[in-house]
């Protein structure tokens, strides 16, 4: 056994070694401490809310949300399956477990009043934030899935201080968590093909060759909505939202159920 | 005769690849299965750092690639870029999470069946029993 993990060991080493090797003295990932930008880099910059360049532009002053949903908008909506499908995986691995109620056991449920209201004032404070994230994603670092994931912490404190069994009764149950995100992926994928039913191409955002349509690049005061950004990131918000808190609902239902046995 | 930036990038490097080994290993060597899941998390969260690391600049003023100016001219858009950082290992560092937290959300769920089916996280266990099993079958 020690023989074992020594020789793992080892190995792992040699295997790190011979990459930080590759990395600082041969350079493979670019020149060591880069101070140019790379050429790909600079062009995403050059284009992702430039008014002269209008085939290219994302009208997003975020780099990162103009490449997530604008220049490599498919790669995102496939993450995002993955995402929907590791939550389906888990959803049918425990499916039994959704229909039963959480066993009382005769203990005190939630936590102390102090606790309570805190928290209160956190879950709101979490969702506003949250929020804030998907709808100035376009503009500011956050976006969807960052807003989503942010959203989600609001369930699990509900569920956490004040119990598996008074968050369903406020509304808060699977079926409902489920249809948010079904309903908020279907919208994705609305906006999705929008362009193509007007004629335009899949994951169009602004005008291209061929095709005029266009999403509204600004909103009223001509801050930049980022075209069909605003709307994606938006709308993932809630679909993430929901699926986490299918997870988060599933685990509470397990563990209320372990403790009932 | 290295630079400053240089001499810190081999630093950043050698604790990133330290830590990734400890994750390997980790993963590799632990028979609990939560700690498996622990280590997965730290090898990728190691890589996210890779990545943030690999988008940076190492020169002064460098500024985030977050446009300040809504209606920029050329000018202004080269100047953006002499101090932006590169914004797409940021947005791989996002897919990954995503990708991430899908696998351990899944992970978590199987180790919890696991545990409900076999009493135990331990894989070398979990192999005796499936013997002992398959044993009594025969």
């Amino acid at each position: 056994m020690r023989v074992t993990g020594l020789i793992a060991a080892i190995s792992i080493l040699i295997v790190l070694f011979a990459l930080a090797y590759g990395l600082v003295v041969l350079g493979i990932s670019g020149p060591p401490a880069p101070v140019k930008l790379r050429l790909l880099g600079e062009k995403y910059l050059y284009y992702m809310i430039n008014p002269a360049t209008k085939y290219f532009t994302a009208e997003s002053p975020e780099g990162v949300s103009a490449i997530l949903w604008d220049y490599r908008g498919l790669d995102t909506l496939y993450e995002t399956m993955v995402l929907f499908g590791a939550i389906i995986g888990a959803i049918l691995v425990y499916r039994e477990y959704l229909y039963s109620e959480p066993r009382k056991t005769g203990k005190i449920y939630g936590l102390s009043h102090i606790v309570r209201t805190v928290s209160k004032i956190i879950i709101w404070l979490t969702i506003i934030i949250a929020v804030a994230f998907g709808f100035t994603g376009q503009i500011t670092p956050g976006g969807g899935f960052i807003g989503g994931a942010a959203f989600a912490v609001a369930p699990v404190l509900l569920v956490l201080v004040y119990t598996l069994g008074y968050a369903r009764r406020l509304g808060l149950t699977h079926r409902r968590a489920l249809l948010l995100r079904a309903s908020f992926l279907l919208l994705l994928l609305l906006v999705i093909v929008t362009p193509l039913i007007a004629g335009g191409y899949i994951f169009q955002n602004q005008a291209k060759p061929g095709s005029a349509f266009s999403f509204p690049g600004r909103f009223i005061d001509s801050t930049p909505l980022g075209g069909s950004i605003f709307f994606l990131n938006l709308f993932e918000l809630f679909a993430v939202a929901g699926a986490f808190t299918v997870a988060f609902i599933l685990l509470g239902v397990i563990a209320s159920l372990k403790e009932g046995e | 005769m290295m630079g400053i930036g240089e001499v810190f990038w081999l630093y950043i490097w050698l604790i990133i690849m330290a830590n990734m080994g400890l994750a390997i290993y980790g993963l590799i060597m632990r028979p609990n299965i939560l700690k498996k899941i622990a280590c997965l998390t730290v090898l990728a969260d190691t890589s996210f750092i890779v990545l943030a690391f690999i988008g940076y600049r190492f020169k002064y003023p460098v500024s985030p690639y977050i446009m300040t100016n809504w209606a920029p001219n050329n000018a202004t858009i080269t100047h953006f870029i002499s101090e932006s950082v590169d914004p797409l290992p940021p947005t791989l560092t996002i897919t990954a999470v995503v990708i991430n937290l899908s696998i351990t959300i899944l992970l978590v769920f199987l180790a919890i069946r696991l545990y409900e089916v076999y009493g135990t996280l331990d894989v070398k266990k979990i192999a005796m029993i499936k013997k002992e099993l398959r044993g009594g079958e025969k």
